[in-house]
């Protein structure tokens, strides 16, 4: 096995923040529809109120929907970043160190 | 409001990511691969694209019977039938290693149906926006499901 700790610790946060930099970009777009999507829902959820179409209780049961739904859909901008940061370090690692070692380390 | 939640949200995931990449770059052997997340997994997105057809299946019939016939004991199997199925896919889910995240959204869809099926049978009814509304919430969770697997390595 040959590394170069030196190296592969001076060249490891450039290489591996690199990659994450679009896939970061590309999440906070998708951040700010999901957002988008939860005020509308929000908007006729109290508009459905304002007309009766449901009882007050209701209502409160409905936001603590929302909010689920919302949490369930940013909870793939984890997995998006765990996938990419894998790739990543697996990349930058690839380079930089010669091994005949490829057990995987898990996490 | 929103946009301050939106960039509490944003600042946790950057915390996030920095301190795996700490923990990462102190924890890895040289020479060896890691693994963060779970690998893709076909039977789970069959598994999730047929609840969500059931789902979607379930909230149409309700829609379409005339309000009088919508009480719990006509829709008492239907809704057991997708709770056994939404619990298998959680099983599943919780056997697969590093596969927190999805385990965590299969919770919040079986969650959900548990709470509608009481809610249900409290009420002995469900109203015409109601049933659109939970029909378009499913969508949008098991669609998340779905894309979650997609992100994840072959």
């Amino acid at each position: 096995m040959n590394m170069d700790v030196a190296t592969l610790l001076s060249n490891f946060p450039e290489a591996v923040s690199a990659p994450l930099q679009g896939v970061t970009h590309e999440l906070r777009g998708q951040v700010q529809q999901l957002f988008n999507q939860y005020h509308q829902s929000l908007a006729e959820l109290t508009c459905a109120r304002d007309k009766g179409l449901i009882s007050p209780a209701q209502f409160n049961i409905e936001l603590g929907r929302e909010k689920l739904i919302l949490e369930a859909q940013m909870i793939n901008q984890g997995i998006v970043i765990k996938a990419a940061l894998q790739a990543a370090i697996d990349t930058a690692f690839a380079t930089q160190v010669t091994s005949d070692t490829a057990d995987p380390v898990t996490i | 409001m929103t946009e301050k939640l939106e960039q509490t949200h944003y600042n946790q995931l950057a915390n996030k990511l920095e301190q795996t990449v700490l923990h990462l770059i102190a924890l890895i052997p040289a020479g060896r691969s890691i693994q963060v997340v779970a690998h893709y997994n076909d039977q789970s997105v069959q598994q999730a694209a047929q609840i969500s057809r059931n789902i979607d299946q379930f909230f149409t019939r309700l829609l379409h019977q005339p309000c009088e016939q919508r009480i719990y004991r006509h829709a008492h199997h239907s809704y057991l039938d997708i709770d056994l199925a939404l619990t298998a896919f959680k099983r599943h889910q919780e056997l697969r290693p590093l596969n927190d995240l999805s385990l965590r959204q299969s919770e919040q869809a079986l969650e959900l149906w548990q709470q509608d099926r009481l809610q249900h049978q409290n009420n002995n009814g469900i109203s015409d926006f109601i049933i659109q509304r939970h029909r378009t919430h499913y969508k949008k969770l098991m669609h998340a499901l779905i894309q979650g697997e997609h992100a994840k390595p072959a």
